[in-house]
């Protein structure tokens, strides 16, 4: 199923990165380049996904699913958090955030396919 | 799936990270650091290591997992953030910028380097004894420095968040601070309320006011924390959590074994029952409503938000474009002249089409040309780490200030600029700015201070480093150079003094420091800005301080230049130069013994270049006589050019000799005008260096220039 996938991160090459790998899979791609750029995108349009950075200027990953879970369109959308650790920690905050699940960089292309087709079945 | 192709990108970024960085780290208040400058440096530093991690860097990871670690201690106050400590997060940038650049280009770096400075940063991690020495509020300067502040927005009975403008709400904050938390309370017992943390500089009644004039309601509250800023998600993990470690070895980029994901169960399969609000009825509501009623009625409809978007495209892809463009431009005024000579010209529709295909290729040119435009910020952000490890090793306090670092010039220019600009700063540190004690003696501040300008002047720039120390020595210049055998008279002007600062090998320091002065020096700066057709003054004043101001073209692509006949023969001199034309009456022209001739400028006379032996060229008798003055001015001084005739002013592409041919004497350049000839860019000063010292051949040029 072609989803569309709204990516949040201040890396633009991560972004691109992140484009790629899910266009090739037959998915339509939003970028955002930090938090608060990541939910004006996704107040601007329905998305099926959000793959988000952690640490980013503005509003970081975590206030963002915040954010996003505190708005009812959002409540049921799968949240990943895209993280460079993965510590107990940054589980717990991205749990208690509520996020859906973590992927850690540097991700593997198939694994993210296989992921998202999971978590937006 | 290959994503090799975006590791470049990676590398950019990183760099963009580091410096990033390092600019925070200079700008930091030590005594009181603003948490949001010590957050952008945790976020940079963490990034950094993200992409350590991507380029199967673990070295480079730990290292910087060490920096994240002293920062947060920062952050929480258990380490002072003094100079050493500062100088060493620096030190470590440095080592890490270095060990990244041997990855990128796949050679082998110093492996003993990395580790030292990481056991440096954990020796400082394991100290905590400085934890001792709190920074006091009390010294810290008021005004930029950012609080954080709890924002509560009360919704009212019966509404959701949804009521909300929440995307002109998060814009606005945007443009206040950082957002932090975000929480709503929808419970049935209480009001619904939307709840942030907002970290920014600007004050409590400032912020509500714009939040209460956004939303046209009162139910708004905004309270200052007084408790430490929360640190960013990431930096409990990054204390307790082990660096991130790729599990591959070498360049182990983007390789199975990496990745690991993770679920916190079923949450996303639960709860959409929630809907009570249909968002298209809410916008309709909102339209309907009255401005002036109590509630969430007024939208700010005047905020847009705009994508920023920007491509990234190798500079040789630019480069060739630009160069087609100059040949379409060559063309294009080969077509205007062939038309002009034609009978076809008198077609109307002919003559306009021509015309409107000048018109467009200029703009084509202007619009491809600004594509190579960096802001001049990119070399003006290296300069603070210069003058900070500078002044800290001459134990002397200087404040520098620079202005105009968004004012735009090609990136070759900027390339080139970089060391000549560098020199001059450190010149000004190490030689005009005085000690503190001599500065006090001497009735100034204590603090010296180092201005760095730039502007756009006159289809140009003007860069200027300012200081005000002790200026140029016009007697001890004059007693070095004539040492050295340099002509000197003591009835010199200040300003072919000062340019004598510029001879090659001289320096006025009697004892060669490490950091300047080492002989070369100037007379390389100034043959650097040479080489991009620019120019350098200096104005000094003794005991006051010293300004050098560096002109330079906006490309080095066009040049605004007059074409000129000399011996018969096409020449293009630049307009930069000139300052004056005019035809010479025979009378204005004098001979003076043992130099060369002098033209009269109205009280003045200016000596002659003699083209004929520095150009190889032989002018007919005619040639000779009668002819047009150009003054020139280079360098501080003046000269004038015979020729014969002014063919027109116009831009010309500029093509260089050095790759095509080899490098001339005398010769900037060459173009290709309308008519298909070639036609050569005179370098001026070259040309007065060689024709102004008494009978100079260009042989003595030609052994000059190497």
């Amino acid at each position: 199923m072609r989803k569309l996938v709204l990516t949040v991160d201040d890396s633009a090459a991560i972004r691109e990165m992140l484009a790629y790998v899910l266009k090739s899979a037959g998915h339509r791609v939003i970028e955002a380049e930090d938090g608060m750029d990541g939910l004006q995108k996704a107040l601007g349009n329905q998305v099926d996904l959000v793959i988000t950075d952690q640490s980013m200027p503005k509003m970081d990953g975590i206030t963002l699913v915040k954010a996003l879970r505190a708005l009812p369109q959002y409540k049921g959308i799968p949240i990943l958090l895209l993280t460079t650790e993965s510590s107990d920690n940054m589980k717990e905050e991205g749990r208690s955030a509520g996020a859906t699940g973590w992927l850690v960089k540097p991700f593997d292309p198939n694994k993210l396919i296989e992921v998202v087709e999971k978590v937006t079945r | 799936m290959d994503l090799t192709r975006f590791l470049p990108m990676f590398f950019q970024e990183t760099e963009e990270h580091l410096a990033a960085m390092e600019g925070h780290l200079l700008h930091l208040d030590l005594r009181s650091p603003d948490p949001e400058a010590l957050n952008s440096i945790f976020r940079a530093a963490h990034s950094v290591k993200g992409n350590s991690t991507i380029f199967g860097a673990t070295r480079l990871a730990d290292v910087m997992h060490r920096i994240e670690t002293i920062l947060d201690h920062i952050r929480k106050e258990e380490v002072r953030p003094t100079h050493d400590v500062v100088s060493l997060l620096l030190e470590a940038c440095d080592t890490v910028r270095e060990e990244l650049r041997c990855l990128k280009d796949a050679t082998e770096s110093d492996p003993a380097a990395l580790q030292a400075v990481y056991e440096r940063l954990t020796q400082l991690t394991q100290t905590d004894a400085t934890a001792a020495e709190a920074p006091h509020d009390a010294l810290a300067p008021e005004g930029r420095r950012s609080a954080r502040f709890r924002v509560e927005v009360h919704l009212p009975e019966g509404e959701g968040i949804s009521a909300l403008p929440l995307s002109e709400l998060y814009a606005e904050l945007a443009t206040l601070g950082r957002v932090e938390d975000v929480q709503t309370s929808s419970s049935a017992s209480s009001v619904p309320t939307l709840s942030l943390f907002l970290l920014t500089p600007e004050r409590q009644h400032a912020i509500r006011a714009k939040l209460v004039s956004l939303l046209g309601t009162d139910n708004v509250r905004v309270e200052r924390q007084h408790t430490a800023p929360r640190p960013v998600a990431q930096a409990s993990t990054a204390l307790t959590g082990r660096a991130a470690r790729a599990e591959t070895t070498a360049f182990g980029l983007f390789t199975e074994k990496l990745s690991g994901i993770g679920s916190y169960g079923t949450s996303s399969a639960s709860a959409t029952q929630t809907g009570v609000f249909d968002t298209s009825a809410l916008g309709r509501r909102l339209v309907d409503h009255d401005p002036n009623h109590s509630g969430f009625g007024r939208r700010a409809t005047d905020r847009m938000y705009f994508d920023r978007s920007s491509i990234r495209v190798d500079v040789d892809k630019v480069d060739r474009l630009l160069n087609l463009v100059g040949e379409l431009v060559i063309a294009q005024s080969m077509l205007a002249e062939a038309a002009q000579r034609s009978a076809a010209v008198q077609d109307a529709g002919l003559r306009d089409s021509v015309a409107y295909v000048a018109r467009q290729t200029r703009d084509l040119q202007e619009a491809v040309m600004g594509i190579r435009l960096l802001p001049l910020d990119f070399l003006f952000s290296r300069i603070p780490r210069l003058v900070r490890d500078l002044a800290h090793k001459l134990a002397k306090d200087v404040e520098l200030v620079m202005q105009g670092g968004e004012t735009e010039l090609d990136k070759e220019l900027i390339e080139k600029l970089a060391d000549p600009l560098m020199h001059l700063v450190r010149n000004s540190l190490d030689h005009g700015i005085e000690l503190p004690d001599a500065r006090e003696a001497a009735g100034k501040s204590r603090r010296g201070s180092i201005q760095l300008r730039a502007v756009h002047q006159g289809g140009g720039i003007l860069v200027e480093v300012e200081d005000d120390g002790a200026g140029f020595d016009r007697e001890k210049i004059l007693r070095k150079a004539e040492e050295r055998g340099l002509h000197v008279h003591p009835a010199m002007s200040d300003e072919e003094v000062w340019q004598l600062a510029f001879a090659p090998g001289f320096t006025t320091v009697e004892e060669v420091s490490d950091v300047s002065g080492r002989g070369v020096g100037m007379d390389v700066v100034k043959r650097n800005i040479h080489a991009l057709s620019g120019h350098i003054d200096v104005r000094s004043n003794r005991g006051k301080g010293t300004i050098i101001a560096i002109r330079l073209p906006l490309t080095l692509a066009i040049l605004d230049g007059m074409t000129v006949e000399i011996g018969g023969e096409s020449f293009i001199v630049p307009l930069s130069f000139i300052s004056e034309a005019f035809l010479a009456q025979p009378g204005q022209i004098k001979s003076i013994a043992s130099g060369p001739q002098v033209v009269q400028v109205r009280e003045s006379y200016v000596p002659m270049l003699d083209l004929e032996p520095l150009l190889h060229i032989r002018r007919e008798g005619a040639g000779r006589e009668a002819g047009i003055a150009i003054v020139v001015e280079a360098d501080g001084r003046r000269a004038a050019l015979a020729v014969e005739r002014l063919l027109g002013q116009q831009q010309v592409v500029i093509k260089s000799l050095e790759t095509n041919y080899r490098r001339v004497p005398g010769i900037a350049g060459a173009t290709v005008l309308g008519n298909g000839r070639v036609a050569l860019i005179l370098d001026v000063s070259a040309l007065m260096r060689a024709g102004l010292a008494p009978m100079k051949s260009m042989e003595t040029l030609v052994a000059a220039q190497g």
